[in-house]
């Protein structure tokens, strides 16, 4: 029988990942009010240019990860220029249908680019895994919960303690009074899908030493990245975040206790009976307040 | 890549793979010439079609690069004049290691694109799917490339098995493991389907009963939790039963909770990134095999595939994935060098039918009216920092 707690120290890790990716497609939504649900497809790009910068043009790390990085602002904020922008006034299941064409079409074109073989991405850390008291925890593991904590309560305090934040707010709750208010709504959307892209990335970049770099890689992660958000309220930064740590940990004891194959089933099971008993989620009600 | 290049792999991904495109349009409804009469689909006076699925995306792409060892061994044999005249043609379409698409791929091959006969076909889901489609038309198909029971285990006039059984190489690992390496107390990691299931058989049959068994599913990224349970049930070595990209999760998985198991894996876990990618938990690992380390150019079979792979698919991986499609190629070709009168898709099976003791790359292949198994001997590798060694290395 495998250990509880280091299950759940396992679990943080790889719920940090689906909270990153979460935060992501919760961000988009805030501000857009579209499912982005090429996420995945479009944070994997993220590893691919990493990779290509690093492997085979040789930079340094760093450099490697800035550029990475850059990319993935660039990407996100063209995609919507030039795509999402495009129908901003069509009905919410056009929107989501493009997204699900743009996930196709990225998986596509990365796979004529880049290939399917797995490819090796640079560790952000090196080293045997931590010792805490009778558990194990990986350098890898530490970084991306670390990661997570941060970017939650940095996006946590934009949004909540600055102007930026507000207006994005604002064009949450209606985009038109926002416009005749004076904020560029526009903007703010499209530097939304800029930066949920980029945080989707930073995620993907994190998990593909350990996974292996395929334009596939998110797939599976981006379902429960998925599962974690509408957990948390779709709506919420801090309902993404721990939405994301949830998941990583039950997912991790089903597999445990009793079978990985269980995992989606149980954890979309688990999703239904707490969206039965709280239809806006984890984190709904302190979302819809805020607003 | 240039624009240039990425017009050509766009045009690869759109279309299908051809071999000698211009000739089979440049021959397309020619009868004369070449050799003997034959009004079978896929063959005109001077080409013979071949058909083929293939991952080229998805979780077991890697599988994709057999097309490339089919493609030069045809390359290889159209150079010494094709057979009886007439130069090979492959048209390859990607499965995506998925059922319903390689069934709609067979049935694309089959009645659109008229392929004379099947070769390399790749996984057990799919193949096994494909056959809803290939046992109707009773098309000939060289080379599954799967040891499942399903396959290797049940006679079907129209295929011939050319990999051996996982039965075999499950066996082989088990035995291996507890009687040569003496492990005590072996965990077994399989893929919860036919592929995994055939081989988990093999290793019970061995006598190694799985202390846990786990199965995983081969869209799965997280092996945090089979790595601890392996770890908390005190196994000393582990059996890796499970495609490429999850064995490196795996692997990973195992250096995260600090626990070094000897490993041993099936031969389809095995891919050139593991090196680097799973770079402590690889090395050392036993593989089975029935391809021999590409790096035994002194083996004839290895040289000359090898060089036609420098040759006819310059760029492309020299790997066994790419062996397992030249050897496959191998067998197919055997049976149309074996055809007597004109080739037809019957005679081109009682010639499949009369092979004997063909030697591959891969070990030697025999047939008969009543039986089409696969090679029937395996051995292992080991895996060093960079390579793959015969036996304990």
């Amino acid at each position: 029988m495998a250990e509880f707690g280091q299950l759940v120290l396992g679990g943080l890790g790889f719920g940090g990942i689906y909270a990153l990716a979460a935060l992501g497609l919760v961000l988009i939504f805030k501000t857009s009010g579209v499912v982005n649900f090429a996420f995945g497809a479009m944070a994997t790009v993220v590893p691919l240019v990493l990779w290509t910068l690093f492997s085979p043009l040789g930079l340094p790390v760093v450099v490697a990860w800035l550029l990475a990085l850059i990319a993935a602002l660039l990407l996100g904020g063209v995609t919507q220029v030039l795509f999402l922008r495009r129908i901003e006034d069509a009905p919410p299941l056009i929107q989501i249908a493009l997204t699900l064409g743009l996930l196709l079409v990225i998986e596509g074109l990365a796979g004529v680019l880049w290939g399917f073989s797995p490819k090796e991405v640079p560790r952000v850390v090196h080293g045997s895994s931590v010792v805490l008291g009778p558990y194990l925890i990986a350098p890898n593991d530490i970084v991306i919960i670390a990661v997570t904590l941060l970017l939650g309560a940095a996006f946590y305090f934009l949004f909540e303690r600055t102007r930026i934040g507000l207006a994005m707010r604002a064009i949450a709750q209606d985009s038109d009074t926002a416009e005749l208010m004076g904020i560029r709504v526009r903007r703010f959307i499209t530097a939304s899908w800029a930066v949920g892209v980029l945080v989707t990335g930073v995620a993907a970049n994190l998990v593909a030493p350990t996974v292996s770099l395929s334009p596939t890689m998110m797939d599976n992660i981006a379902v429960f990245a998925f599962a974690a958000a509408v957990l948390g309220g779709f709506g919420s930064l801090a309902g993404a975040i721990v939405g994301g740590f949830a998941i990583g940990v039950v997912s991790d004891l089903i597999a445990g206790y009793l079978s990985s194959d269980l995992q989606l089933s149980l954890v979309f099971l688990l999703i239904v009976v707490i969206l039965y008993a709280r239809p806006q989620g984890l984190f709904g009600v302190a979302a819809q307040s805020r607003q | 890549m240039g624009w240039r290049g990425l017009r050509a792999e766009l045009g690869r991904a759109r279309f299908p793979v051809s071999v000698g495109a211009v000739l089979l349009l440049a021959s397309c409804g020619s009868s004369s010439g070449g050799g003997a009469a034959s009004s079978a689909p896929g063959v005109t006076s001077n080409s013979i079609l071949f058909g083929q699925t293939a991952p080229q995306s998805g979780p077991a792409a890697q599988y994709g690069q057999s097309t490339s060892g089919v493609k030069a061994y045809f390359a290889y044999v159209n150079d010494q004049g094709g057979v009886q005249g007439r130069k090979l043609q492959l048209t390859s379409l990607d499965d995506q290691y998925t059922p319903s698409v390689a069934l709609q791929d067979t049935r694309q091959l089959i009645t659109q694109d008229n392929v004379f006969a099947e070769v390399a076909c790749n996984g057990t889901a799919t193949s096994k799917a494909n056959l809803q489609a290939q046992a109707p038309a009773n098309i000939p198909v060289v080379g599954v490339q799967t040891g499942a029971t399903t396959f290797a285990g049940t006679f079907r006039p129209f295929l011939y098995n050319v990999w051996p059984s996982y039965l075999t190489e499950g066996k082989l690992l088990g035995s291996y493991a507890k009687d040569t390496l003496h492990l005590k107390k072996i965990g077994v990691l399989y893929q919860n389907d036919d592929f995994g299931k055939s081989l988990l058989a093999g290793v019970n049959q061995a006598g190694v009963q799985g202390a846990p068994a786990i199965s995983y599913d081969p869209t799965q990224v997280n092996f945090g939790p089979q790595a601890e349970q392996f770890k908390s049930a005190g196994v000393d070595g582990v059996i890796i039963l499970a495609i490429p990209q999850p064995t490196i999760a795996f692997l990973n998985a195992l250096s995260a909770v600090n626990f070094f198991p000897t490993r041993l894996m099936s031969q389809v876990s095995a891919i050139p990134q593991s090196f680097s990618a799973a770079s402590s938990e690889f090395p050392g690992s036993y593989i089975g095999a029935f391809i021999p380390p590409l790096t035994e150019l002194s083996n004839p079979q290895v040289k000359t595939f090898a060089d036609a792979m420098q040759k006819y698919e310059p760029g492309k991986p020299v790997s066994v994935f790419a062996a397992w499609g030249w050897q496959e190629a191998q067998v197919a070709v055997a049976g149309l060098r074996a055809v007597q009168g004109a080739l037809t898709r019957n005679s081109y099976e009682q010639a499949l039918n009369q092979i004997q003791n063909l030697q591959t790359i891969g070990g030697t292949i025999s047939y008969s009216a009543s039986a089409h198994p696969g090679v029937q001997q395996m051995f292992l590798v080991k895996a060093r920092t960079n390579d793959l060694v015969r036996g304990s290395g």
